[in-house]
């Protein structure tokens, strides 16, 4: 009988940890972390950010850019991003939409001022670069766990935090990656690496987020992000400058017309 | 100095200017104010001899700054973009123009624009056909996207079925052409100074527009309708110093634009139905193509756009335009590197007549808020240049169907760099 009882407790134990990492496939452990990443930050509504990107060439040389991020969360589909440029000056005015959608392409438009045009963008543009950067549009939209396939890997020490490790793959074929590695901490599931893949399979490009601070109690936003490209071995720094949150953002900031006025 | 403004235009923007001061003086909240302004210098090479006698080059340069100001949580803005135009061959050897001056004011379904703006309609990359709000302006690009400030009232609603804007406009602004030693001109000059109207309250007439666009999914469309003095003149003749005289009738003009997104597919139709024109004949025309681009070629950041377009006009050779029964063929390269260069090359091509347009559009950032453009246009297979004799001979032709009115262009390929400078 005891021994009976032994087991059961050694059964009960097991069964913990089972939930863990044995019960689930490696798949499903990858989804529900990515839940888990989506899941902590619900709730933002809305945010604002002014963003300086230093673009450094492979000679050392650096070109900087100012832009101003906004974003708006859309719990039913995917969340909108209006993103303006202040420098260079050439480029002041043009604002970039895009509504990220979740089990559709996402659609973008640009404003061009000297022509005071709006034009509609193909949403194969998203492996394109951002403004010249080492950062892709696709990697400047929000993230939406519906648009991948995961594995988890394994758990890992990073910037003194234990991580899960996290491989995504990209179900959207235009999508410029085969697969992003992620290092997400246990605590807070705060991305703190990527590892991006490209269509081949080589490791292609690098960002590392740091200066991590926790806004309104419950959201973490980094403070710089840098990229680094390995084939080029060109990289991109974004700081993040004066995030707000209850900025009051409407539906109506973010469509076609808005973008012809924001700033 | 030639001041292109009117004195009605004086008259609406001292009110104006009443009502943004006061606005300005009790706004506190939040409000920013930034200012840019920015050079430019151009120069333009004709490598042949003018058909009538122009000159070969023309060295040209524009000032032009922009002064924002907003409140109230962005609810409100004024925007101030004055520009001066310094050209050798328009009369007058200047313009000074008042771009943008307008009041904004964004509440949650609606938005009021009250003041000078500039507005643009249309999907397709060869023509502009739909768009009509404003004037255009050929005095320092012949490419025909600068635009002269139109003085409007404009509210747009926000609504679930889409967005509808309509525009009350104040006055209508005249097309300026070159005089006597400039470029791309037939052999006769347009008069600058005076314009015949249909409309008895001549270049004062308030006209209207509304327009509704919507998107289902990944079909975007536009219908929009125009009642008001032509943006087109007609030539009713000359005068004693053998100049055009231009006339400009009241139209109307109902406009349709299609964009439909098909994966790296955008197809694009614009078509537009006007009457009032020309002795009371309405006529129909249409340019429709498909753009679809290569993101990322060889393994590059580059990417190649291709775009063929095609336009038609139902007026056929009678219409006041080159562009009747046109195919245009061009490519888009966008490098993504530092310096945010790209290029466009087509060719433009009469399917019935065989004359040629071809082009490049060239533009780079340089050091320090520095920028260029190279736009080079060549003439081709237009047959030549008319003498006066022949121009007059021609026009009285009942028939225009074979007429190469390129011809007039024959000697006028160009190239054009611009350098800007930005502040």
């Amino acid at each position: 009988m005891i021994k009976y009882r032994v087991c059961s407790l050694v059964m009960a134990i097991l069964s913990c940890i089972a939930i863990d990492a044995y019960a689930m496939t490696n798949a499903e452990k990858g989804l529900v972390i990515a839940k888990n990443q989506v899941a902590k930050n619900e709730g933002w509504e809305d945010s604002k950010s002014k963003v300086q990107m230093v673009l450094t060439s492979s000679n050392g040389r650096t070109y900087e850019r100012d832009i101003n991020i906004r974003n708006l969360e859309n719990s039913d589909d995917g969340d909108k991003s209006l993103i303006t440029f202040n420098k260079p000056l050439d480029v002041k005015g043009t604002a970039f939409l895009t509504y990220s959608h979740i089990n559709k392409p996402d659609e973008q438009w640009i404003y061009l001022p000297a022509v005071k045009r709006t034009k509609r963008i193909s949403s194969k543009n998203k492996s394109g670069p951002f403004m010249g950067s080492e950062f892709s549009y696709e990697d400047m939209s929000p993230f939406e766990y519906e648009e991948f396939e995961f594995t988890y890997l394994r758990e890992e020490e990073l910037n003194g935090e234990v991580c899960f490790v996290v491989e995504q793959r990209p179900k959207d074929r235009y999508s410029g990656y085969s697969k992003r590695v992620v290092w997400v901490d246990k605590s807070e599931y705060r991305i703190h690496k990527v590892d991006f893949y490209d269509r081949k399979n080589d490791l292609l490009k690098t960002l590392n987020n740091k200066n991590y601070k926790l806004y309104l109690n419950k959201y973490w936003r980094q403070g710089v992000s840098e990229m680094v490209n390995h084939k080029t071995s060109k990289s991109t720094k974004l700081n993040w400058i004066d995030y707000q949150f209850g900025n009051n953002f409407k539906p109506s900031d973010f469509n076609r017309h808005s973008l012809k006025r924001v700033r | 100095m030639g001041i292109v403004m009117k004195k009605n235009e004086w008259a609406f923007l001292k009110k104006l200017l009443a009502v943004l001061c006061w606005c300005v003086c009790f706004s506190y909240a939040s409000a920013t104010t930034t200012f840019n302004w920015e050079v430019g210098f151009m120069g333009m090479y004709f490598p042949e001899e003018g058909a009538y006698e122009q000159s070969d080059s023309v060295f040209s340069g524009r000032l032009q700054s922009e002064l924002y100001h907003s409140w109230n949580n962005d609810e409100d803005s004024i925007v101030f973009m004055p520009t001066y135009i310094q050209h050798k061959y328009y009369d007058g050897n200047s313009h000074f123009d008042i771009k943008e001056l307008a009041w904004l004011h964004v509440e949650d379904r609606w938005e009021l624009t009250t003041g000078i703006k500039t507005v643009f309609w249309g999907v397709t990359e060869s023509r502009h056909l739909v768009d009509i709000i404003n004037q255009t302006d050929y005095t320092y690009r012949f490419d025909g996207e600068n635009k002269l400030g139109q003085p409007m009232l404009n509210l747009s609603l926000m609504r679930d079925y889409g967005i509808i804007d309509l525009f009350m406009l104040l006055g209508s602004r005249q097309r300026l052409y070159p005089n006597i030693e400039g470029r791309l001109r037939g052999p006769l000059t347009v008069n600058n100074n005076f314009a015949a109207y249909e409309n008895s309250s001549e270049e004062n007439s308030v006209d209207f527009a509304i327009r509704w666009q919507h998107a289902i999914d990944n079909l975007e469309f536009s219908v929009s309708h125009f009642s008001g003095t032509s943006r087109d003149p007609n030539f009713i003749g000359l005068n004693d110093n053998q100049e055009l005289m231009s006339y400009y009738p009241d139209i109307h003009q109902t406009g349709l634009e299609l964009q439909y997104i098909f994966g790296d597919w955008i197809w694009k139709l614009e078509s537009i139905l006007r009457s009032g024109q020309l002795d009371g004949k309405s006529y129909s025309a249409a340019t429709g193509g498909v753009e679809y681009t290569q993101v990322g070629i060889f393994d590059s950041n580059i990417d190649l756009g291709w775009i063929v377009e095609y336009s038609a006009d139902d007026r056929g050779g009678d219409a006041d335009h080159a562009s009747e029964r046109d195919f245009f063929v061009g490519t888009r390269w966008v490098l993504n590197d530092d310096a945010s260069s790209q290029a466009l090359v087509f060719v433009n091509v009469d399917s019935h007549t065989g004359e040629q347009v071809w082009s490049l559009e060239a533009k780079r950032r340089l050091e320090r808020d520095w920028f260029i453009t190279v736009d080079i246009s060549v003439f081709a297979n237009t047959g030549d240049a008319p003498t006066l004799e022949e121009f007059l001979y021609q026009s009285k032709l009942t028939d225009n169907e074979d007429v190469k009115k390129l011809a007039l262009l024959d000697k006028d390929s160009y190239i054009q760099i611009e350098l800007i400078k930005y502040f």
